[in-house]
């Protein structure tokens, strides 16, 4: 038997890429994987996840501006107190103008529906694309917030 | 002389494969799966502690925390199954000198730290495996172990010793025939 055949540096190759591409579809899944982020977030940092607890202390602190990125029909029906509502979706910066992100004296704090809801990143992103400071995004979204009994304003 | 001669006879019945060839096989495989199995569960500790080899750039460190475990944890299944022995014992062998260039490498900058071999500490044991040259040395054994079964011609107790067996009893049903 040939000691280094063809078949055996196919079969190390072969064990090689499934292990790879194993340990990757774990470390998706893992609670402690590494998760795979942009060269720019990685750089500035700037997104920060804040759970609805450290929201409401911004909230009360009243430092903060918070933004409502979900559709405004949802906005309308119900949102955080005193939060206004800039969809996600809609042409950006929109109506107020870039001077509202850039020259916003308080902390933008970012919230939508739920955790793998993109709006937040969205929106996000294209605040950050016009001004660099820190945005804050409610990790669990109003949901969340909404279940700590904090303050909630109902629509009309 | 006598004594001399059963110690050949073992040593080469041992190079071609008998049951103590197994025994080797088991055992290192189930060492690999309980090392990778143990390091899968914190990803995050383990880049760290790739990081603090610094041999690799640090945003790889991330990537080989990630692969290395699972690469483990493959190999030492392959091994304790018995399915393509070969291949994975000669990768089993690649990694011991990977480990042993990388401790090697920072024992001659005079670095100490702990190892992260099998990161015991986690399941509550006590062991002390801050790098040295014991280390070495013990990697090398499982490199020289890994050789032998890499050059092994027979693996007793394995899956492919199994098929073999299955498709020399019942030749006609084989796509070898």
């Amino acid at each position: 038997m040939k000691k280094f055949s063809k078949q055996l540096f196919r079969d190390i190759l072969f064990i090689a890429v499934a292990a790879a591409a194993a340990a990757f579809v774990i470390n998706l899944f893992h609670p402690r994987g590494y998760v795979l982020v942009s060269r720019s977030d990685f750089d500035n940092k700037r997104v920060v996840f804040i759970t609805a607890e450290e929201a409401k202390i911004k909230y009360d602190s009243k430092a903060a501006l918070f933004i409502d990125a979900r559709e405004t029909a949802e906005y309308d029906a119900s949102h955080i107190s005193g939060s206004v509502s800039i969809p996600a979706g809609d042409p950006f910066p929109g109506p107020g103008g870039e001077l509202q992100y850039r020259e916003q004296p308080k902390e933008i704090v970012i919230y939508c529906d739920g955790s793998s809801c993109g709006a937040s990143e969205l929106l996000a992103r294209k605040i950050l694309s016009l001004t660099p400071r820190h945005v804050y995004i409610i990790e669990k979204g109003f949901p969340d917030w909404k279940a700590h009994g904090f303050p909630v304003r109902e629509g009309e | 002389m006598r004594i001399m001669k059963i110690f050949k006879n073992f040593f080469v019945d041992v190079m071609y494969g008998n049951k103590f060839t197994s025994a080797v096989r088991i055992v290192l495989g189930g060492m690999l799966l309980f090392a990778g199995g143990i390091k899968i569960y914190d990803p995050e500790s383990f880049g760290g502690l790739i990081a603090r080899y610094d041999i690799l750039p640090r945003i790889l460190a991330g990537y080989a925390a990630v692969l290395i475990p699972v690469l483990e944890m493959v190999i030492g299944l392959l091994l304790v199954v018995g399915y393509k022995v070969r291949a994975s014992s000669l990768m089993a062998v690649f990694l011991m000198a990977l480990f042993i260039v990388s401790i090697g490498l920072n024992l001659m900058r005079g670095r100490s730290f702990d190892c992260g071999c099998f990161d015991v500490r986690r399941i509550g044991l006590d062991i002390n495996e801050t790098i040295s040259a014991w280390l070495v040395v013990r990697d090398s054994v499982f490199l020289v172990a890994f050789a032998l079964l890499f050059s092994a011609e027979r693996h007793l107790f394995s899956l492919e010793n199994y098929c073999e067996k299955m498709r020399l009893k019942n030749p006609e049903q084989s796509k070898y025939r």
